[in-house]
């Protein structure tokens, strides 16, 4: 991956562990099209 | 007496990862290197390069330094920007003709962290999101049990359109 010159180096300590037990987090679907509706049948006269 | 910290918050980048499933072991897998991510675990920085021995030219010796430094490419790489990853997918694939399942997600870097132009290298590093780019070569059902494999991680699944994938971040921020 391309990220370029470096800069510096700093220190990153987080207050909180960024690693924390998270429950499972459920999976994001994108939403589908809706199935079209049938085509009603004709009905002879 | 140690020194104060620059930051207090983990930095939030991009990055890529080869998605294995091992009998229903889903993980993540660096590209470049072999080197898996562990579920509940920070994927740690060593640096892999070898310098060239004074005594045995032929001879690669370690590094032996922490990463990452400045003067090395050792570290955790993450980008800025999600369309950066994705245009680097994208390479990937129209390079190698990659037939492996890729992801994308944010990961949080901590440790000591090598700012860059266009991103970081970080000594300590865990994914926030994953989200799996959907392409025709994989069926519907296949990648949602990989997306549910995935959850062990404990961050965000999302199975994403690959040519909708921006917009799907954009719309579900």
């Amino acid at each position: 991956m391309e990220i370029g010159k470096p800069e510096r180096i700093v220190i990153v300590e987080p207050v909180e562990d960024p690693v924390r037990r998270r429950e499972p987090a459920p999976v994001r679907r994108p939403e589908r099209e809706p199935e079209p509706a049938p085509k009603p049948e004709r009905v002879r006269p | 007496v140690t020194a104060a910290p620059d930051y207090v918050d983990p930095f939030v980048g991009w990055r890529l990862w080869r998605v294995s499933d091992d009998g229903g072991v889903v993980r993540l897998q660096s590209i470049h290197f072999r080197a898996e991510w562990q579920p509940g675990v920070p994927m740690t920085a060593t640096c892999r390069r070898h310098a060239r021995s004074l005594r045995h030219p032929l001879v690669g010796v370690p590094t032996g330094h922490e990463a990452p430094v400045m003067t090395c490419k050792c570290g955790v790489h993450a980008l800025a920007h999600e369309q950066q990853a994705i245009v680097y997918l994208d390479a990937l694939t129209m390079s190698y003709g990659l037939t492996s399942l890729y992801a994308i997600g944010q990961v949080a870097l901590w440790g000591a962290v090598a700012e860059h132009e266009n991103g970081w290298r970080a000594a300590s590093a865990y994914p926030r999101t994953i989200d799996i780019r959907r392409s025709g070569r994989w069926a519907t059902r296949r990648l949602e049990e990989i997306a549910d494999g995935l959850e062990e991680y404990g961050a965000p699944v999302t199975i994403v359109d690959s040519a909708a994938s921006a917009e799907f971040h954009r719309t579900h921020a």
